[in-house]
């Protein structure tokens, strides 16, 4: 009975397949991306772009995508849905979608959709995640850092994950590192980052645990002279991550104030 | 195992170039790198020495070659710059490189993340930026179609964006033929405000200063306005590299580009041929 079954089910699969060319469906869409915000004394940008119309020009559609902003703690501060015309890109910057009095930290999540949820056109692209860069920046614009998502919302747990970064950081050159975590899921996660001299004196220090709650972020602050760092090479280090790749955002201070980012 | 990491100079954006190739290891966590977001695992200590070999091209020709540029021990680095290659030091002209990275036995392909670090020359200001090496295409490499999608482009009186394309070809030396690539620049409305059809040569580094391009097409005052860079064309391989500069602060930032599979699963056939064929979009905004 079960072959009978299972001949039946290829037999009809092909048909199956024809019948889904044809009839409209939703675009299938993953799970929301997550950035970090970083406001007060810096300012972000995101870059949402309609891509699927780029990648199916011959059908395109406006696409919409629902963002959202969340302070550290957690609590959602706002969200909304941004229309994007065909071949469109929309910098968003959270003070003029949410309104100025926005924390100094942040977790920003977009996820795309289309205006027309009949739409037929880009069921060839399979599962299209949502695609945005950011751009962080001190207000006189004298530094600058862009930074690709690395994560969606619940996405595979990461707190057995022992991560060491591959940038080897110049503490002769560097006075001050600021890591920034977010936390895309709805458990609390407690992890640690810590710092490692490379070479052979390799050993940890300046270690932070910490507790990020459910969609909340934190951001962590090394001095680096008050921890002997003023020559050498170092890395950071993480004793578990949110998700298996929610790798902190660095960014490295200068003697001069200015500063320089990078993923982890 | 091997790999070749692909970078290039940004010489005309007045920046040098050091890079650090380095000997780590992937950590084996189960479901690395399975987020759906960009880039897989951090870096563990590798256990053996890395071999590496360096050749520098100019426009197509080998000008540097040697096989036995540097051994990098486990969790150790090896520098390429002026210091390290003086062919770099000639700022006038830009270069590809490719490092072949090579540690234990077999042909197979190792990931290794390395990283490069951009100075200006003006003020010292610097940028970083780690990426994975790519692996090594058994003979000659065959030319695929390439999508550049890049909503990350900013001018504004003071700040440009450059686009390096560091397009790997052949491996002899002397120039190799170019391809063809159409790159279009269009606003957040969607409408086309320019394109230009380009020849990449092979194993060359082509930097595309977008201001400069863009120059009396697209209104540019004090105010940062984002816009987009598509680009499709043939390669063996590329590196696709994004700066932004404020020349008049000196401050840089720098990201690399990602390829479709990072936000789509399906026909990529069907997409590497359809993509991007927009010459009808809009009009200038």
């Amino acid at each position: 009975m079960s072959s009978l079954w299972t001949n039946t089910k290829d037999a009809l699969r092909p048909l199956k397949r024809s019948i889904e060319r044809c009839v409209p469906g939703r675009l299938r869409v993953a799970a929301p991306v997550v950035q970090a915000y970083l406001g007060g004394e810096l300012e972000t940008r995101y870059t949402l772009v309609n891509f699927p119309s780029l990648y199916s020009p011959r059908t395109a559609h406006p696409c919409i995508y629902d963002v959202a902003l969340h302070a550290a703690d957690g609590r959602e501060i706002g969200r909304g849905s941004l229309r994007i015309e065909s071949f469109g890109s929309l910098e968003v910057r959270p003070d003029e979608l949410f309104g100025p009095n926005l924390p100094d930290l942040g977790m920003f999540t977009a996820r795309i959709r289309a205006a027309n949820p009949l739409t037929f056109a880009y069921k060839h692209l399979g599962v299209v995640t949502s695609h945005f860069y950011a751009l962080y920046s001190d207000r006189a614009g004298s530094s600058l850092a862009l930074v690709h998502p690395q994560t969606l919302v619940e996405a595979a747990r990461g707190e057995n994950v022992c991560w060491q970064s591959g940038y080897l950081l110049d503490a002769g050159k560097i006075r001050r590192l600021v890591a920034v975590q977010v936390n895309p899921t709805s458990r609390p996660i407690d992890v640690g980052l810590y710092l490692v001299r490379a070479g052979a004196q390799a050993r940890h220090l300046g270690d932070m645990d910490g507790f990020i709650p459910p969609m909340g972020s934190r951001k962590l602050v090394w001095d680096l002279p008050e921890f002997g760092l003023t020559e050498g090479m170092f890395s950071i280090a993480a004793r578990g991550l949110p998700t298996n790749n929610a790798k902190p955002i660095l960014l490295t201070y200068f003697d001069d104030g200015s500063f320089c980012g990078m993923h982890g | 195992m091997q790999g070749q990491f692909i970078f290039s100079t940004c010489n005309r954006a007045d920046l040098s170039l050091t890079a650090l190739l380095r000997n780590t290891a992937r950590d084996h966590r189960a479901g690395a790198g399975q987020g759906g977001a960009a880039d897989g695992g951090g870096a563990a200590v590798g256990e053996s020495d890395m071999r590496v070999g360096l050749r520098v091209f100019h426009a197509g020709v080998l000008e540097y070659e040697r096989d036995e540029f540097a051994t990098v021990p486990a969790d150790g680095f090896a520098e390429v710059s002026a210091r390290t290659c003086p062919l770099l030091g000639d700022e006038t002209r830009e270069f590809l490189l490719l490092a072949r990275c090579r540690r234990g036995a077999g042909e197979g392909y190792f990931p290794q993340e390395h990283q490069v670090t951009y100075t200006s020359r003006q003020g010292g200001r610097s940028t970083s930026l780690l990426y994975d090496q790519m692996p090594i295409p058994g003979g000659a490499p065959k030319a695929n179609s390439i999508l550049l999608l890049a909503p990350k482009v900013w001018i504004s009186d003071d700040v440009d964006t450059f686009i390096a394309l560091a397009n790997v070809g052949g491996y002899s030396s002397g120039r190799s033929a170019g391809s063809r690539w159409q790159i279009d620049f269009l606003a957040q409305s969607g409408a086309k405000i320019h394109g230009v059809s380009v020849d990449l040569v092979q194993n060359a580094s082509h930097l595309i200063d977008v201001k400069r391009t863009l120059a009396g097409r697209f209104e540019v005052g004090g105010a940062l306005r984002m816009l987009t860079v598509v680009a499709r064309g043939d390669t063996g391989m590329c590196a696709i590299l994004t700066f932004l500069c404020n020349r008049r602060t000196r401050a840089l930032a720098l990201e690399h580009s990602l390829s479709p599979h990072y936000y789509m699963n399906g026909d990529f056939a069907r997409v590497r041929k359809e993509a991007f064929l927009i010459a009808g979009a809009g009009s200038r905004p």
